[in-house]
Parts: C-alpha cells; structure tokens; sequence
C-alpha cells in the first residue's frame, strides 16, 4: 500500500511483547523527511521499543506503521529486507560483531546489498576516516574503547547512506566531549539528506541541541516542539569531518 | 561455490566439530551398503549367466549295496543318456562330464586321493538348448529315468529364482541402511545447524536488522555445512580407499574351488567403491545442504 506523504507515520500504534501489558499506547505522530528529533523520556518510558518498531525489528500489536510510504504490515519477507536497508540503526549497545574488523563491521550493510567489493573499499575507508578511525581498519572492535565503538557503529549505521537514521541512547556511555563529537556526526548524517531520531535521557543533550522532541511517557507520546532557535554550532552544516580525540 | 569468509563465526564454534566425523562415517557406511548390493548383483548376474540355457543331468550312481563300483558299466550309461537327449528337439549340445571331472570338481571336500569308482558318485551331463528354444524338461526327465531310475534334470530355474530373491533382498535392505544412514546424516546436521543457531542468535539478528535477505543467512550455513560435509567425504573416501584394498586382496585369496570368483579386474574394483562412493558423497552434500538450509529458514521465520 502506497502512500507517498508518509516518511515516517504512525497510527494509533500499541505494542506489547507477546502476551505482556501494553508498552506503547496510541502512539500517533509523523516524521517529514529530512527532520531531526530527539526522542526522549525516563527509563523504561517504551524509547527503544518504539525505536525498535521504527526499524522492524518488531511489528506493532495494534495501529498502522507506514515507512517510506508502505504499510509495514503488508511487507512480504523479500520486501521488509529492502525497507531495513534504508534505515540506519545504532543499537544501544553497539551490537559490533566481535569477529570482525572494523572494516568488516562497516563493511556489512553494503555486503548484504550485494555491493561491489571495490565500491566497498572505497566507502567504508571514506566512512572509517569520517569517523575518525581511519588508522584501526583492521582493529577488532574488543580493542577499541568506548567511543571508539559508538563511532564505529554510526559508521556502520550510515555507511549504506540511509534514508532513516535511528540511534538508541548512543550517548549514554560516553563523556560530554564524545557525546558532543557523535552528535556531530548525526548531524553531518542529517545534513547530508537523512531523516534523524536519537533516543537519548540526556537532558543536557536535549537542551543544547534543541531538536523536537517525540517524548515518551509511560509508553505515551507528546510531541514537544522546539522550544529556543538552534545554538549556533549545532545547527545544520556541510558534511565534515570531525576533529580527532 | 562458497564464499571468500562468513560474517558468520560458523567455524569457530564447537558446532559443527563432529560434522565431519559423522558425514565421514555415513558415507563409509552408505558406500559400503551400496557396494554391497551392487557386488552381489554382479554375483548373481554373472553365476545366473554362466548357468543360463544350461541344464544338468544327474544319473544316479547304479550299484547294488556292497558292490564296487563298475566305472566302465557307468560310462556306457552316461554314453547312452547322451545319445538319447541328443536326439530330443530343442537340445543344441550334450556334454557328459566323465568320473574323473567329477571326482576332480569334488576334490576340495573328498580329497586329492579319491580315485574314481572308490565311491559311489553320481555322473553329470551338461545339456545346452538350442538359442531361443526352451526344452522339454518333462521329456528329457522321462527319456533318462528310462536309462537310470532315479535321474535328476534340472534347468536351475529354482536356484536361479533364489539367487535372483537374495540380490532382491540385499539390495532392498542396502536401500533401507542407505535411508536410516540419510536420515541419521540429516540429524547430525539439523542439530549442529540448530546449535549454530543458537550460538549466532545475536550475530543473525544484527544481519536481518541491516537488511540480510534470508538467504543471505542460510547461504552462510549452507555452504559452511556443505564445506564439513567435503572434509567428511575426503575421510570417507580415505577409509574407502583402505577398506577397497582389503576386500580385493581378500576376494583374490579365496579359494577359487569353494567360491565362485568374481572375476573384477582391478579398474573394476575402483568402480565398484567409486560409483557407491560418488553417490554417497554427493548424496551426503545434498542432505547437509538441504538439511542445513530447511533448519535455517524455519528459525529465520521466526524472526519479524
């Protein structure tokens, strides 16, 4: 089912998992293409598990969810592959894939889309750079620290170019300074045409930044328009690299 | 055929470690199986054949109890009944087997000294039919207990029959050994693919969330299975190659007197273990890749 005004759009969703009480009730909104929102709320408010609808790892018990136009619930197995190829995830905990390099890790999403490997050569070491990690192509993820894998795993998120770029609390393991440096890196993704949504508590983070925000309580959603004009350096910028550290 | 490397650890977890054992051992059984079935018919095929159009005779020795044996009152009665199936329609040659040739033909049983007339032996003519006609059994029975009472004509028809319901027999239960050997070798390798499974849970997920078609996940354990199913076929093999050289040395020390030959040169032979051998392997890859790829697509379609 077709319907080309709805990027991001969901009706009237509730979610439970299996036979449990609802986490999600009613949840309602839109995300226009080329938007950037934080979604907020306190633990266990039901942010991942929306989040987790948004990038199909689970259907919705109730409600409509449409992505790119299409009802999710009439996505055949072939189809729901292609559709979750244009959503980037960073998962909460990363979910790099110890056995492989960095390179590899990165390397993945353009390896399920049968891209070629010369092409894959090229991205990913474009994306490793941007990431700053250009000197640790063939460091396994257990070497890095922290930082190091969050970066590691927004370039893997990006890598295909998503249309959908969806993070699960990215910053909450890291220092201000590394929170800062990944939210730039969401915003050179913004910027370069993807439609954003950071699951983050960081109420500093919220507030620096100034996005919407799709908040979240008790599985509930209120739509929290932005409150002040963007501060300066976080506004939208050309696709840059950031600096190392 | 297989990929360059899987984003799958598939080789690092102890999952599949007994596949290529397993796959070794059913191969070597199922080969073994097939081979034998296929032994026994050359066997069959080839006694039946050198008995075909054949029937024999059997006289009765004629001597009164006590009495020695008068070999030259035998010969003149074995001359007779060849004479007389001779002149039956139907019979293309007569070949009567003097005391001698029977004596000798019993030598492995009696001994080298039994001369002949010591024992009462019966006497034996070979009886060829003409080509495509069948003789009158009934005819030649009765012409020859005219001449000895007691005669046997016997066109092996039963023991034919009999050869030919054993071959029947084996190779049905070399069919069934072949199936539950299938069916085990499917086992093994659902249950490490189920193991791998369950180890990978995590990995899988990542893949099927960065948009892996199923296939692309099925492929990676089918050609991991297929890859320990080839390690296990060359096992197989080197097992087969040891077991091939033990039975031909056996089937050429045997005592060609109590058994008949079969008579297989030695390329023969290579046929016989690689034929059930090419089978077996290619069987065994196909069950692994079948068997892997069924036990994958159903837990993936568990998956959102």
């Amino acid at each position: 089912m077709l319907d080309s005004g709805a990027f991001v759009r969901f009706e009237n969703v509730g979610f439970s998992y299996g036979d449990g009480p609802e986490v999600l009730h009613d949840i309602d909104f839109t995300l226009e293409p080329g938007t950037f929102h934080f979604l907020t709320g306190t633990s266990g408010a039901g942010k991942s598990s929306l989040l987790r609808l948004m990038y199909l790892a689970e259907r919705p018990s109730r409600g409509v969810i449409r992505l790119f136009g299409r009802d999710t619930a009439s996505l055949s197995r072939m189809e729901a592959p292609v559709l979750r190829r244009r959503i980037g995830v960073v998962f909460q905990d990363f979910r790099l894939l110890q056995h492989l390099s960095a390179f590899d890790n990165v390397a993945l999403p353009l390896r399920v889309a049968s891209v070629g490997e010369t092409e894959i050569r090229q991205h990913v070491g474009e994306l490793l750079t941007w990431v700053g990690l250009a000197d640790a192509l063939d460091a396994r993820p257990a070497t890095l620290s922290g930082g190091e894998q969050q970066r590691l795993a927004i370039a893997r998120a990006v890598v295909a170019r998503p249309d959908l770029l969806v993070a699960d609390e990215p910053t909450g393991n890291v220092d201000d300074h590394n929170a800062q440096r990944m939210m730039r890196l969401f915003q050179n993704a913004h910027n370069y045409g993807a439609t954003v949504v950071v699951a983050t508590h960081n109420a500093q983070l919220v507030k620096r930044y100034n996005y919407p925000q799709l908040h979240l309580d008790s599985g509930r959603l209120n739509i929290l328009p932005v409150a002040l004009p963007p501060v300066p350096h976080a506004g939208p910028a050309q696709m840059q690299l950031p600096a190392n550290g | 055929m297989f990929r360059r490397h899987y984003d799958l650890p598939l080789g690092r977890d102890g999952s599949g470690r007994l596949v290529p054992w397993i796959v070794a051992l059913m191969s070597y059984l199922a080969t073994l199986a097939i081979a034998a079935a296929l032994a026994l018919g050359i066997l069959a095929w080839r006694w039946t054949e050198g008995v075909a159009g054949a029937i024999t005779v059997l006289l009765p020795p004629a001597i009164e109890d006590g009495a020695a044996v008068n070999v030259k009152a035998e010969d003149a009665r074995v001359e007779q009944a060849r004479k007389a199936l001779g002149e039956l329609p139907g019979i293309g040659a007569v070949e009567a087997l003097d005391a001698a040739d029977v004596a000798r033909r019993l030598e492995p049983w009696l001994g080298a000294g039994a001369a002949p007339g010591d024992l009462p032996l019966p006497r034996l003519l070979v009886v060829r039919a003409q080509r495509g006609i069948k003789p009158d059994l009934a005819a030649m029975s009765r012409a020859m207990t005219e001449i000895a009472p007691g005669a046997v004509v016997d066109d092996h028809g039963v023991w034919r029959a009999e050869l030919a319901r054993l071959a029947a027999r084996v190779t049905a239960l070399a069919g069934f050994a072949v199936l539950l050997i299938a069916l085990s070798g499917s086992a093994v390798v659902v249950f490490a693919v189920r193991s791998g499974l369950a180890v990978h849970r995590d990995t899988i997920e990542v893949l099927h969330l960065i948009g892996a078609h199923d296939d692309y996940i099925t492929r990676q354990f089918r050609n991991h299975t297929m890859w320990l199913s080839v390690i296990g076929g060359m096992i197989g093999w080197a097992l087969l190659i040891a077991t091939g050289a033990f039975c031909y040395q056996a089937a050429e020390s045997l005592d060609p007197a109590l058994l008949p030959r079969m008579g297989l040169a030695p390329w023969q032979w290579v046929a016989l273990g690689a034929v059930p051998a090419a089978l077996s392997f290619l069987g065994m890859m196909a069950i692994a890749s079948a068997a892997a790829k069924r036990t994958v697509r159903r837990a993936l379609a568990k998956l959102v």
